[in-house]
C-alpha cells in the first residue's frame, strides 16, 4: 500500500486510510538539519527540505500552519521540478482564525487532499467505509488521551517533581528531553509536545452521521490549539486547564531557534498557567547540549 | 528654478527660507523638515532629500501623520488600526467618511527615524519579543507607550498566509488587551486543473472558492466597520472609495514609470519609497495624498521634459526587493553610483489597480490574494523579473529584514528563479537592521562590487524614454 507521509497534526490519519494509503507520520532526525541551515532558518524546516532531497515514491502532505514550513513547501517544490515526483506533493491550507467561513476552508482542503489521492491511484471513500473508519479513528483517539490522564493520576509513581513540557515539533533525538527531565527529578505529567496529547484529536460527541468533512472539522480544526491559531485564547485555556489537573508544579516550554510562533506565545501562556515557566530553545544538533540540560536541572532544584 | 539635487536637512532649511521669501505657499502641516528632528526623527540628520517643493510637502505629509490622527479623534471620527494586509482595509474603511484607518506596521521605521532613541524595541524586549523578530515588534512597543499614534478605535488584522513574527506579535498584542478583528487570508494556491479560477490584479490567478472565502472574511471586517459608524456601508460608497484609490494608485504607478525608467534618474530613491507607501493608506488624508501624489507628477514630468535629475546619468540601474530597515540604506546606494529602477518592497498590491467592474467586495478579495507575500515566492520572483524587464534593471539587490521568517528561505528562492529567468543578471543579498551605520563600510563596499560588476559587464544605462 502506498504511503502518504504528514507531520500536521491537521491531516486525518483516517481521512488517508479510507482513500486506501497508508498513513505515516514523518519523523525527522536532526541529523539532517546539521548540514545547511541558513542564518534564520528553523532547523525542523531545514531537515524536512534535507529529508526531501532523498524522496521515495510515497505522497508528501505538507500544511502552511507556519511560515517556515510553507516556504520549505516551496523549496521541495522547486527541488522536486522535473523529477518522477514532482506531483507527490500536496501543501493542505490549514486555516490559522475560526469561524464559520475557515472552518468551511478546511474542510474544502480535506476533500482537495481526497481529490489529489484519488487521482495518485486512491479510492474516493463511501458512506460505510468512511463511517467505520472515522469510528475506529475516534476510539484509538479517545485512548491515549486517557492513557495520559492517568499517567497524572494513581498509575505511575508518584516519584518526581510533576511537569508539563510544551511545544511545536521535536527531532526524534530530542524526545530524550523527557529522559533529561526524569533524571533531573522531574515527572512529565502533560505531553503538550506536537504529537503529544494536545493534539490529539477530539472524537468526544462526534458523529459520523454528520458527515465526515463535519466529523473531522469538529475532531481537528475545531479541537486542536496550536500556537499559529488566532486568536490562540483555545491553546493558553487549555494548557492552564490541564496543568491544575495534572498538578504540574512548572511547565517546560521548547521551541528551535527562528520558531516565532512558539516563542512569542510563550510569553503570554507563562502568565496564564499560574506556575513557574522555563523556555528552551533547541538547536540543530542532535545533543541536547549543556547550557540546556543546566539550565533544566536548575528549573527542577527550584522546583523541589 | 534651482537644478534637481538631493540636499541635507541643514540645507533645506536655508532653501525653505528662500522659498518662502520668494513666495512659497505650504500646506497645514507644511514647515521646516527640521521641526521634526527636534520631534525626535534623529535619523533626518543622516539623510539626504530631493531639492524640490513636492518633496517638501511629500516628507512634511509622511512626518506629520500622527497629528492628523489626533486630530481626527478630536473632530469625532473613528480610527482603524488595520494591520498585515497592507492596502485593502483602509480602501473599505475609505468608504465611510466618519473613518481613518492607518497601519500600525508602519511603526517598523519609528526605531531607524528616531535612531532607537524611542526605546519601542526595549519595551518588546521586556515582553518578550526580543530581536529574533523582525522590527515590526516596535509596533507593540508603540501600543504599548501610546506615544506614536492614538489607540484605534478598531483593530484588524489578516492571519493565514502571513509572516509569523507578525503574527506572533499581533497576538501578544491582543493579550496585552487590544482586541483584534482576525480575518482569514489563504495561502494562494495555483488552481487545480479545471477548477473555475479568476485573474487578480497583479496578474497572478487564483481558484475562485479561494477568493469567496476571502470575500466572506472581508464581509466581518466591513460589518465591524458599520457597527463603528452606526449605519451600513452601501455598495455605492464602496465603489466610489475602489475608484478614489485607484486614482492614487494610478499616480503612484504614473511616477513609478517616470522615475525608474527616465535617464537621469529624476526623483530619488528615498522619495520614490514613501511615494510607493501611500497607497497603503494614503498616510490617513486620501485627499490630500492626491494633491501631493499630483504635484510630485508634476515635478517629475517638468524634469523629465528638461532632461535633468538627481544623479549621474550612468548610475546603475538596480531593482529592489523588501523595504530597507534603514532608509539611509537607499542614500548610499545612490552614493555608490546605483540608483533603483523599480522595487518590490512587500506591498507591490497596494499599488495594482482594483477591478471595478466587479462586486467591491469581490474586487477586494482579489485584491488581497495579490498580495506578493500570501503566495509562493516563486511567484514573487515572476513579478520581480516582469519589472525588471520593463523597467530595464541592470542587477537586483535582496535586503533582508533581521528576524523576518520569510527573509530565511525566500532570497534562495527568488535568486534561484530570477536566475533561470534573468541568468545573467547579478544578485546581491544584504541584510539591513533598523539601524546600520555598523554595517555601512561592508554595505558600501559590497554595493559598489555591485555597481562595478554590472559596469564591468559593460551594460549600457538605457532609459526606455531616452
Amino acid at each position: 500500500m502506498r504511503r502518504v507521509c504528514y507531520f500536521s497534526p491537521f491531516i486525518p490519519r483516517e481521512w488517508i486510510i479510507a482513500h486506501g494509503f497508508s498513513p505515516c507520520r514523518l519523523a525527522l532526525s536532526a541529523e539532517l538539519a546539521c548540514a545547511g541551515a541558513g542564518a534564520g532558518v528553523c532547523p525542523y524546516a531545514q531537515a524536512l527540505v534535507a529529508r526531501a532531497e532523498r524522496w521515495d515514491d510515497a505522497l508528501l502532505v505538507l500544511t502552511t500552519t507556519c511560515d517556515q514550513l510553507r516556504r520549505a513547501a516551496e523549496r521541495i517544490a522547486l527541488q522536486w521540478a522535473g523529477r518522477s515526483h514532482q506531483d507527490a506533493l500536496f501543501v493542505f491550507n490549514v486555516p490559522a482564525t475560526w469561524g464559520r467561513g475557515p472552518r468551511e476552508q478546511y474542510q474544502a482542503e480535506l476533500q482537495r487532499l481526497g481529490d489529489f489521492l484519488v487521482r495518485h491511484g486512491g479510492r474516493a471513500p463511501e458512506g460505510e467505509v468512511l463511517e467505520h473508519h472515522l469510528e475506529r479513528a475516534a476510539g484509538v483517539a479517545v485512548a491515549p488521551s486517557r492513557t495520559a490522564q492517568k499517567q497524572g493520576e494513581d498509575h505511575t509513581p508518584k516519584k518526581g517533581i510533576p511537569v508539563a513540557v510544551v511545544g511545536g515539533h521535536l527531532f526524534t533525538e530530542h524526545h530524550m528531553l523527557h529522559y533529561l527531565i526524569r533524571n533531573a527529578g522531574g515527572r512529565v505529567v502533560l505531553n503538550g509536545s506536537e504529537g503529544g496529547e494536545r493534539t490529539y484529536p477530539d472524537y468526544a460527541g462526534v458523529s459520523a452521521a454528520s458527515g465526515p468533512l463535519e466529523a473531522l472539522a469538529t475532531a481537528y480544526f475545531d479541537a486542536i490549539p496550536d500556537a499559529f491559531r488566532r486568536p490562540d485564547t483555545g491553546l493558553g485555556e487549555w494548557l492552564a486547564r490541564r496543568v491544575r489537573e495534572r498538578g504540574a508544579h512548572g511547565v517546560i516550554f521548547h521551541a528551535y531557534a527562528w520558531c516565532d510562533l512558539w516563542r512569542a506565545a510563550h510569553g503570554h501562556l507563562a502568565e496564564v498557567v499560574g506556575v513557574p515557566t522555563l523556555f528552551l530553545e533547541l538547536g540543530s544538533s542532535p545533543e541536547i547540549n549543556g547550557h540546556t540540560r543546566t539550565r533544566l536541572e536548575a528549573f527542577l532544584e527550584s522546583l523541589a | 528654478m534651482k537644478s534637481p539635487a538631493k540636499i541635507s536637512l541643514d540645507a533645506w532649511e536655508a532653501r525653505r527660507l528662500a522659498l518662502l521669501n520668494a513666495g512659497l505657499e505650504e500646506p497645514w502641516y507644511g514647515g521646516p523638515l527640521g521641526r521634526h528632528l527636534e520631534e525626535g526623527d534623529l535619523r533626518l540628520q543622516s539623510l539626504e532629500f530631493d531639492n524640490s517643493t513636492a518633496s517638501l510637502r511629500l516628507w512634511n505629509f509622511l512626518l506629520s501623520e500622527e497629528d492628523r490622527l489626533q486630530a481626527a479623534r478630536r473632530q469625532g471620527k473613528k480610527i482603524v488600526g488595520a494591520m498585515k494586509d497592507l492596502g485593502t482595509v483602509s480602501v473599505l474603511a475609505s468608504a465611510a467618511p466618519e473613518l481613518v484607518s492607518f497601519y500600525p506596521d508602519g511603526a517598523w521605521w519609528t526605531p531607524c527615524l528616531m535612531e532607537c532613541s524611542d526605546g519601542l524595541f526595549a519595551v518588546a524586549d521586556a515582553l518578550g519579543i526580543d530581536d529574533r523578530f523582525c522590527p515590526v515588534r516596535a509596533m507593540i512597543g508603540a501600543f504599548e507607550t501610546q506615544r506614536h499614534f492614538p489607540i484605534p478605535d478598531l483593530l484588524t488584522c489578516s492571519a493565514g498566509a502571513t509572516c509569523d513574527d507578525f503574527s506572533a506579535i499581533a497576538q501578544r498584542l491582543e493579550h496585552l488587551g487590544h482586541p483584534i478583528l482576525w480575518w482569514e487570508v489563504p495561502y494562494r494556491r495555483v488552481p487545480e486543473h479545471g477548477e473555475e479560477a479568476v485573474e487578480l490584479p497583479g496578474g497572478w490567478r487564483a481558484p475562485v472558492s479561494q477568493v469567496q472565502c476571502v470575500a466572506q472574511e472581508l464581509e466581518q471586517v466591513r460589518h465591524a466597520l458599520e457597527v463603528l459608524v452606526d449605519h451600513a456601508i452601501t455598495e455605492e460608497e464602496l465603489r466610489n472609495a475602489i475608484r478614489d484609490a485607484n486614482e492614487v494608485r494610478r499616480l503612484v504607478n504614473e511616477l513609478r514609470t517616470l522615475a525608474y525608467t527616465s535617464a537621469p534618474c529624476p526623483l530619488p530613491a528615498l522619495e520614490m519609497l514613501i511615494i510607493e507607501v501611500l497607497p497603503v493608506h494614503f498616510c490617513s488624508d486620501r485627499e490630500e495624498c492626491l494633491a501631493v501624489l499630483e504635484e510630485l507628477l508634476k515635478e517629475v514630468r517638468r524634469r523629465v521634459g528638461n532632461g535633468t535629475g538627481v544623479l549621474p546619468q550612468e548610475a546603475v540601474r538596480i531593482y529592489w526587493v523588501n523595504p530597507p530597515a534603514d532608509l539611509r540604506v537607499l542614500n548610499l546606494l545612490e552614493e555608490c553610483g546605483g540608483r533603483i529602477c523599480g522595487a518590490d518592497y512587500m506591498f507591490g498590491h497596494a499599488r495594482a489597480p482594483i477591478p471595478e467592474d466587479i462586486r467591491p467586495m469581490e474586487a477586494l478579495a482579489r485584491l488581497v490574494l495579490s498580495d506578493p507575500m500570501v503566495g509562493p515566492a516563486a511567484d514573487r520572483a515572476a513579478a520581480i523579473c516582469c519589472e525588471i524587464s520593463q523597467f530595464g534593471a541592470e542587477a537586483l539587490v535582496i535586503s533582508r529584514i533581521p528576524g523576518a521568517s520569510h527573509c530565511a528561505t525566500e532570497g534562495e528562492i527568488i535568486r534561484h528563479a530570477v536566475g533561470q529567468i534573468l541568468p545573467h543578471l547579478p544578485v546581491l543579498e544584504i541584510e539591513v537592521p533598523p539601524i546600520a551605520d555598523a554595517l555601512f563600510p561592508a554595505l558600501r563596499t559590497r554595493l559598489q562590487a555591485l555597481v562595478e560588476t554590472v559596469r564591468s559587464r559593460g551594460f549600457q544605462p538605457r532609459s526606455r524614454r531616452q
